[in-house]
């Protein structure tokens, strides 16, 4: 791919040699997860439409198929940012005072959009979220603030 | 967006309104709600796949570095065949200075074993061993302030079981004709914790209840003494139930490099040495495998293209004492047969390969790859249903591969570090139908961590891991960056940084991904450099040196076991004449430097010949030989400790990325073991199939 720079293939090289086989490439069920750990994005249906999977061992996808799916999803410019986030969460903001239910956020991503499970819900909250206050309340920025935090620097 | 924003005020007096009254929440707008939810949920599952990732790397970190230590260990074992190899009369001339003693008298001296102050509460042990006494020992080795076991009480496991070891055949024969199930244990590496979890979980040992354990029963965790002699007394309390199989790890040169030597020299400090023989003799006994119905081959590496069953039944497996340390003492008599020996090594040390064929284990140094068509072949030759085997760690603590036809079994959880990994043991059922019971040990240590913590913890223990192995050759690292940057301007590219640490630990990593935790970039106007000489200060900080410190390199093993640098020793001194000239050194030099690259110069292992040399008169005894490692140890600890403490004002950069590396240190409290402290759960259909 003449138009991806060299570091890009270099992390795309990393990522196949910890989620891939030598010779064969990634399982396309991986596929959303080689792209989120390259700094993007996507939707799931996103993900669906480029060749992912929903079970294992269906497809694979090598090296040379995954660059120009990567240089695709790379276009997509709405990522998503901090004041996204934030203009979406004050809808649950009633008293305007940086807190949620939430009640209602867990509602919201159980039940719309591309789902996520309870064990996932779970998790979320464990990792970014303050526990709730007596009235089910938490401050949301930090909870933004912590789940966009970087687990891994490519340089 | 614009359009939404003019909503905004009418859907706030909705929501007023409506939020007080219903319990239960209600969503104030779909296409709003919709579009957060979406948002939120995507970025969780990119958090979520990055995380996953940093534990991916970070197991190959860890997987690494344990190779890679091996591999200098298997160096030895080279450097030694070599020495064979080239001297061949030396070793036809060779009589051990080491008496094997087969009836070693078991006088121990008690004093000051255990707690002077007080009188011995521990257990008293009569032979033969029953129940009370293997339940007993559970109870003693279990509590952190229990009396250790009288040396002489040890002694007499390792003496009683070494003289019923003897009497097997090389290849346990096992059956579920009268248990109708069997179960099979993995790698222990000293984990008591996982033990006691096995048995509360799957009860002791018994004939309806019967075990294999698969070998690397010590080493790396700090209890292998108590789970060894536990499971030598479970053999000797329960006849024909416990079936135990020889690791890699069952061998005292592997033992003087990852602990356990240290182990019990710290544990039974007068009588270590005497302990330490009694261990060997019940590591030559150890049958070599098991085999199941004449159905399943459980070793403790794997197979390899040349791997013949009828000559490993017909081997005189006593002669070796460490597979590691040829059998000199043998040498003059049979010679030393090497096809024998890479039977015995390819068992121990083997491991499966997803391409076809067979090749040497380049990462290990030892024992082959093999792939699916030898195992398919192999099977088919014996008529076997399974090889299952140990030796590396799995996040899950087992897999199956080639096609289902090989099962490893690793049964230390939390094995790299806490959280680190599952541990799995497996049940065959009459019909060899499997079934994996997975864990984790002492869970609550971990159960109140989020992920990212869990992550967290694991990766700057690997950091601090491969931080004292770069410490190890941080001499090699600054020469070779000092040749990069003649200008002596202190920076390199991050692509010449992460090529020298490539080449100097011989560990393909992702470099460029640990950049930021090993070197801060130059400055933020070229984020393409990287400050190498604070990567350098790094190696000095505290965190790294107590690392270091705590493990144990080659030639620190080398002097530890004192009876390789005996038997080198009298290899070197080809006339048997009790010395060594320096012409004699410096041809062993040659060979060793081939071996052992970092041993040093040709001129720097001269000089420290001459060093040798302490009485002057041009040869170098035995004593002089031995006394001479003992200094250059000190020496290179003092050298290490001084530029530590030159350094001590590292710069605030290099302190914060040393602060990285410790912060996540999880403070290991001993407490007593409580085998109810753990999380399990029982797998019954086969897993899938991982290629």
């Amino acid at each position: 791919m003449a138009d991806l720079p060299k570091r890009d293939i270099e992390n795309v090289e990393f990522i196949f040699e910890i989620m891939g086989s030598p010779g064969v490439g990634i399982d396309a069920v991986d596929l959303g997860d080689a792209l989120r750990a390259l700094n993007l994005n996507p939707t799931l249906a996103v993900i669906e439409k480029m060749g992912g999977t929903k079970k294992r061992n269906e497809k694979k996808i090598t090296f040379e198929e995954f660059l120009p799916i990567y240089s695709q999803v790379k276009k997509d410019k709405d990522q998503g940012c901090y004041e996204d986030f934030i203009e979406c969460l004050k809808l649950y903001d009633k008293a305007e005072n940086g807190t949620m239910l939430l009640a209602e956020l867990q509602h919201a991503l159980l039940s719309l959009g591309e789902q996520l499970d309870d064990e996932q819900v779970e998790s979320l909250f464990a990792d970014c979220m303050d526990p709730e206050d007596d009235d089910g309340m938490i401050p949301y920025s930090q909870f933004i603030q912590r789940m966009m935090s970087d687990p891994v620097v490519f340089d | 967006m614009d359009a939404q924003c003019k909503l905004m005020p009418k859907l706030k007096i909705k929501l007023n309104v409506m939020g007080c009254l219903s319990a239960k929440p209600k969503p104030p707008d779909n296409t709003r709600t919709l579009r957060a939810a979406l948002l939120i949920q995507r970025w969780y599952r990119r958090y979520r796949a990055r995380t996953e990732i940093r534990r991916r790397y970070t197991w190959n970190i860890f997987t690494s570095l344990e190779y890679a230590g091996e591999n200098d260990q298997v160096e030895l074992y080279n450097f030694f065949n070599a020495l064979l190899t080239h001297i061949p009369e030396a070793a036809a001339a060779h009589r051990p200075s080491v008496q094997r003693d087969s009836e070693i008298s078991i006088d121990f001296n008690e004093d000051g074993e255990y707690r002077s102050d007080k009188n011995y509460d521990g257990p008293h042990l009569k032979f033969p061993l029953i129940k009370k006494d293997v339940v007993t020992l559970i109870d003693v080795f279990r509590k952190k302030k229990s009396d250790r076991l009288l040396a002489k009480y040890v002694g007499g496991i390792l003496k009683e079981a070494a003289f019923k070891l003897k009497r097997l055949p090389n290849l346990n024969q096992a059956s579920t004709a009268i248990s109708k199930q069997i179960t099979v244990i993995g790698d222990l590496h000293g984990k008591l914790d996982d033990l006691l979890v096995i048995f509360y979980k799957n009860g002791l040992p018994s004939v309806e209840n019967p075990y294999i354990f698969n070998g690397d029963f010590v080493d790396r965790g700090k209890k292998g003494l108590e789970v060894f002699l536990l499971l030598l007394a479970c053999f000797l309390a329960f006849p024909g139930a416990v079936h135990l199989n020889r690791g890699n790890h069952e061998d005292s040169v592997m033992n003087a490099r990852y602990g356990f030597i240290r182990e019990v020299q710290q544990k039974y400090r007068r009588n270590s040495e005497k302990l330490m023989l009694m261990i060997e003799e019940v590591y030559r006994w150890l049958p070599l495998g098991s085999i199941v119905n004449n159905r399943v081959l459980i070793v403790h590496g794997g197979i390899s293209n040349t791997t013949d069953l009828d000559m490993i039944r017909s081997i005189d497996r006593g002669k070796y004492v460490s597979i590691l340390r040829p059998p000199i003492e043998m040498a003059g008599e049979d010679g030393i047969d090497k096809t024998e020996w890479k039977q015995i090594f390819d068992i121990m040390w083997s491991d499966p390969q997803v391409g076809e064929g067979c090749k040497p284990n380049a990462l290990r140094g030892a024992g082959t790859y093999f792939g699916p068509d030898v195992t398919k072949e192999f099977l088919a030759k014996y008529k076997l249903k399974f090889l299952v085997r140990s030796h590396e760690c799995k996040p899950d603590g087992h897999e199956f591969t080639h096609n289902g036809q090989v099962i490893t079994i690793f049964s230390a959880s939390n094995y790299y570090a806490v959280g680190s990994n599952k541990g799995a043991y497996l049940k065959f059922g009459p019909q060899l139908d499997t079934q994996f019971v997975q864990y984790i040990s002492a869970a609550s240590k971990t159960s109140k961590l989020s992920i990212q913590q869990r992550v967290s913890i694991i990766e700057s223990s690997a950091l601090r891991e491969l931080g004292a192995r770069l410490r190890a050759r941080r001499d090699v690292l600054e020469a070779e960056f000092a040749k990069l940057d003649p200008k002596q301007t202190g920076a390199v590219t991050v692509t010449q940084w992460s090529d020298t640490m490539e080449r100097v630990t011989q560990m393909s990593l992702p470099w460029r991904l640990m950049r930021s935790r090993l070197a801060p970039q130059f400055t933020q106007a070229e984020p393409n450099l990287v400050n190498y000489l604070m990567t350098l200060e790094l190696l000095d900080t505290d965190v790294i040196v107590q690392e270091a410190e705590a493990s144990t390199s080659v030639t620190d093993a080398l002097y530890k076991n004192k009876s390789s640098l005996e038997a080198i020793f009298h290899i070197i001194d080809k006339d048997n004449s009790g010395q060594i000239s320096l012409e004699e050194f410096g041809e062993a030099i040659d060979l060793l430097r081939q071996y052992m690259p970092s041993a040093g110069t040709k001129a720097e292992l001269l000089h420290m010949c001459q060093m040798m040399d302490i009485n002057k008169d041009g040869f170098v005894d035995l004593n002089e030989f031995l006394e001479a490692f003992r200094l250059c140890d000190q020496a290179r600890k003092h050298t290490q400790t001084s530029r530590s403490k030159s350094s001590r004002q590292s710069s605030t950069l290099v302190a914060e990325l040393a602060e990285h590396l410790s912060i996540q240190k999880l403070t290991e409290v001993e407490s007593d073991i409580d085998p109810r402290d753990h999380v399990s759960v029982v797998l019954s259909e086969k897993p899938k199939i991982k290629n």
